[in-house]
């Protein structure tokens, strides 16, 4: 028998990793919650990765500072690790007087396959257990689950039904593993476009992919989060990064010193969205965001 | 040649009220086979074969014509056989006509002997009075009652005065009930009709509900992620804790769940609670299986309650004190129990401990499980595994709802089904696991209008889809 634990709500743990940054921590209230896990979803180039590195060293921060303490572990399926990335984001980042060697609380793994992840995720108890290095592991991310899925699967009922398990599984073992090492999960996804019908209510065609996310926009194309609705119900909180270009006239400037640019100087100009599709805590929400040399920042909404 | 009837001797039969061993013989009957049809009666009980019952006429089963399970009178309302959908027969929403001679279960007659003296019988039908699909009884209980108007017409009683009869009848009867855990629909009618519900703080829903949650029944919610369940179900935790002297149950709450959601639901007194003077403290139990219940929504919603409170009640300085007092958000919250499970296995064993936790801990008014189907949606091999699985936890639940008279909510999610071309959306593991009680249908978001259809399932011809928009509200 299996004994059960009764606790107290006021004793649950209600720590955050912040994001690393007041404005971004400010839409997610004070951060990322510990015990359950957090989607990013956004298209290439949104950001994601990014935030993720930043997260990586984030956790080491001490909890005065909106951290864990605590090392981290990123299993990537999709590109090698980003690691002078990582590098460059070293600098700003504090490192002598809260931990000497960063980068040796940061573990990566390559996942190739949803089962490698399984198995990988069940090797990872004993990471998180005995953690080799002398913080313990409270951070774990998976870039790019989609990445994982897309490639393997037909379209068909069978293959569904056996991706769709696969979501549990592995849901599961990852919010095992947050409630058992108070851990803070984040899970990277990708989108797809929607496409056909979007007036028609919730229940038809096209839509059902759509679930309820009434519209978003990414790069001037309607986009839904990818993995479908299993997936979406594996996790506790939906973040959707998003970016658009805009075009901006600048009539009579000059643009890198071409004084014969046929466009006189229309600059491109990327906006980054950052925003909260549902949470079990946090009201519906949207942020802009930067990403420069130091990291991610959110920006305040200029009125 | 020559017609079958002419050859057969013909026989005696008789007409008329059944007399005390017949019902004695149909009572016997029912607590040993339980509930089938009539035809099935004579085969079971061997007294007959079924062809020769037909052959009878059916005798002491009364006129076949005019029994309610065969006539076809298009005007009648439906009447079910108490704990499943299954259509018994028709009634006409009068009820003082249509069931001719018959009563369908004989053996409250044993309670009513003292009645059966008097010229006729008179009986009520309990689900044409009323409608309310969720009076149904359940399963659970030994015996299933329904009465059939009989004769009343015959005799020219008013329909006043054969329930007064009634009323002094069970009052006379109640301690001799037949078998313990036995109560006579008029108990269960007045007890249904006394038993306020569980509002939702959102007009609109609880309508749809019918004023609110009922204690005594299982409620599933579904809908797809984002669109409020989990809220729904910290709301209803935080509600049932609201003091009695505020319109609410002042009880506690288990939660076994993820997601809190908001909507207010106020609990409304049962009738075997009586007011309390807040040292009565009722408790909310909540089973968490996904992770997603967290304790400063929880506290949020706890102080959105209680603003909400101070609002309807707050016309006196006195008033708003002791409300002050009486509700602290920190005590709403110390009055969930909250388990956390990570596992099917778990979820089972929670799910028996809950038994033995609720004979310790008195006062718990509901339980709330969000996503109930979370771990069972994963690879389960053997699909009959788990529908057993299912069901029994199911049936385990409406249980402890009859014994403990409280509140159990279900919190599900949604998958996309196939069917007839295109994609609809549907409840996780489909309608096997749970099937007697009402249902939410699907939640859907539109333009961030959130709805909800309910559906009865109960009634199985009868799909009742009201719908109602809510919102979430989120204080800073």
């Amino acid at each position: 028998m299996i004994p059960v634990k009764l606790e107290n709500p006021i004793d649950l743990p209600t720590q955050k990793l912040s994001l690393g940054c007041p404005v971004l921590d400010r839409l997610v209230r004070g951060g990322l919650p510990v015990g359950s896990v957090t989607e990013l979803a956004g298209e290439s180039g949104a950001g994601k990765t990014q935030l993720c590195l930043q997260l990586l060293l984030a956790a080491l921060r001490p909890p005065s500072l909106g951290g864990l303490s605590a090392a981290s572990l990123y299993i990537h399926s999709e590109f090698p690790f980003p690691l002078r990335r990582l590098l460059r984001l070293l600098t700003p980042f504090a490192p002598s007087s809260v931990v000497p060697t960063p980068l040796d609380h940061i573990f990566v793994r390559p996942a190739h396959s949803p089962d490698d992840l399984l198995s990988l995720l069940t090797a990872v108890d004993a990471l998180l257990a005995r953690p080799p290095s002398a913080l313990p592991v409270r951070l774990l991310v998976v870039d790019s689950i989609a990445a994982l899925f897309r490639s393997e699967f037909d379209n068909t009922p069978a293959d569904l039904k056996r991706r769709s398990s696969l979501f549990f599984k592995i849901a599961a073992k990852l919010k095992e593993q947050a409630r058992r090492f108070e851990a803070v999960v984040v899970v990277t996804n990708q989108v797809v476009d929607v496409v056909g019908g979007s007036e028609s209510d919730g229940l038809s065609g096209n839509a059902i992919r759509v679930g309820n996310y009434g519209s978003l926009w990414s790069s001037g194309r309607r986009v839904c989060p990818a993995l479908g609705l299993s997936w979406a119900n594996c996790i506790n909180t939906r973040i959707f990064l998003s970016r658009s270009d805009d075009i901006v006239r600048n009539e009579g400037a000059v643009v890198d010193g071409q004084s014969d640019d046929r466009v006189h100087g229309t600059v491109v100009r990327t906006r980054r969205k950052m925003e909260v599709v549902f949470s079990p805590h946090l009201p519906k929400a949207s942020c802009e965001f930067v990403i420069v040399s130091e990291g991610v920042f959110g920006v305040e909404a200029q009125r | 040649m020559g017609c079958r009837t002419c050859e057969k001797p013909k026989v005696n039969y008789r007409k008329g009220l059944w007399s005390p061993e017949e019902d004695q013989k149909l009572r016997d009957y029912i607590l040993k086979h339980g509930h089938s049809c009539w035809s099935a009666v004579p085969v079971k009980a061997d007294w007959l074969s079924v062809d020769q019952v037909i052959e009878q006429g059916s005798g002491s089963f009364g006129g076949s014509a005019s029994t309610p399970w065969n006539s076809n009178n298009s005007n009648a309302d439906e009447v079910l056989r108490p704990g499943s959908s299954e259509v018994i027969g028709q009634s006409n929403g009068d009820f003082l006509s249509g069931y001719g001679d018959t009563s369908i279960y004989g053996e409250l007659q044993a309670q009513f002997e003292p009645v059966g003296q008097l010229p006729g019988d008179a009986f009520f039908d309990l689900f044409t009075m009323g409608k309310f699909p969720g009076s149904l009884p359940s399963t659970s209980s030994s015996i299933d009652l329904s009465i059939g108007v009989k004769g009343v017409g015959d005799l020219n009683i008013a329909l006043q005065e054969a329930s007064d009869i009634l009323k002094v009848m069970s009052e006379i009867t109640r301690s001799e009930s037949l078998h313990g855990g036995a109560q006579t629909a008029w108990d269960m009618l007045s007890e249904e009709q006394m038993q306020k519900h569980i509002t939702t703080g959102c007009e609109d829903l609880d309508t749809i509900l019918g004023g609110g949650i009922h204690c005594k029944e299982v409620t599933e919610v579904g809908g797809v992620p984002g669109i409020g369940k989990t809220q729904l179900g910290i709301q209803l935790a935080v509600n049932v804790q609201i003091p009695v002297e505020y319109g609410g149950l002042g009880g506690k709450a288990v939660y076994i769940g993820r997601c809190p959601i908001i909507l207010l639901l106020v609990i409304n007194l049962i009738m075997l609670f009586p007011s309390h003077n807040g040292q009565d403290k009722y408790y909310a139990c909540m089973t968490d299986t996904e992770g997603s219940f967290m304790v400063e929504r929880a506290y949020q919603i706890a102080e959105g309650c209680i603003m909400d409170t101070l609002d309807k009640f707050g016309h006196h300085q006195k008033v708003i004190l002791d409300c002050q007092e009486q509700m602290q958000p920190n005590s709403f919250l110390a009055n969930i129990f909250y388990f956390r499970i990570c596992s099917y296995t778990e979820q089972i064993a929670v799910i028996n401990y809950l038994e033995k936790f609720l004979a310790e801990q008195k006062d718990v008014k509901i339980i709330i499980i969000d996503s109930v189907t979370f771990h069972f949606r994963q690879d389960f091999d053997d699909f009959a595994l788990r529908t057993r699985v299912l069901c029994g936890m199911s049936l385990k639940l409406m249980k402890l709802t009859k014994t403990y008279n409280l509140a159990v909510v279900l919190l599900n999610q949604v998958t996309t089904k196939f069917t007839e071309g295109s994609f609809q959306l549907t409840l996780a593991l489909g309608k096997l696991s749970f099937f007697i009680y009402f249902e939410y249908d699907v939640i859907t978001q539109k333009q961030y209008k959130r709805s909800a259809y309910l559906h009865a399932i109960a009634m199985q011809n009868h799909e009742l889809k009201i719908s109602a928009i809510f919102k979430l509200k989120y204080t800073s």
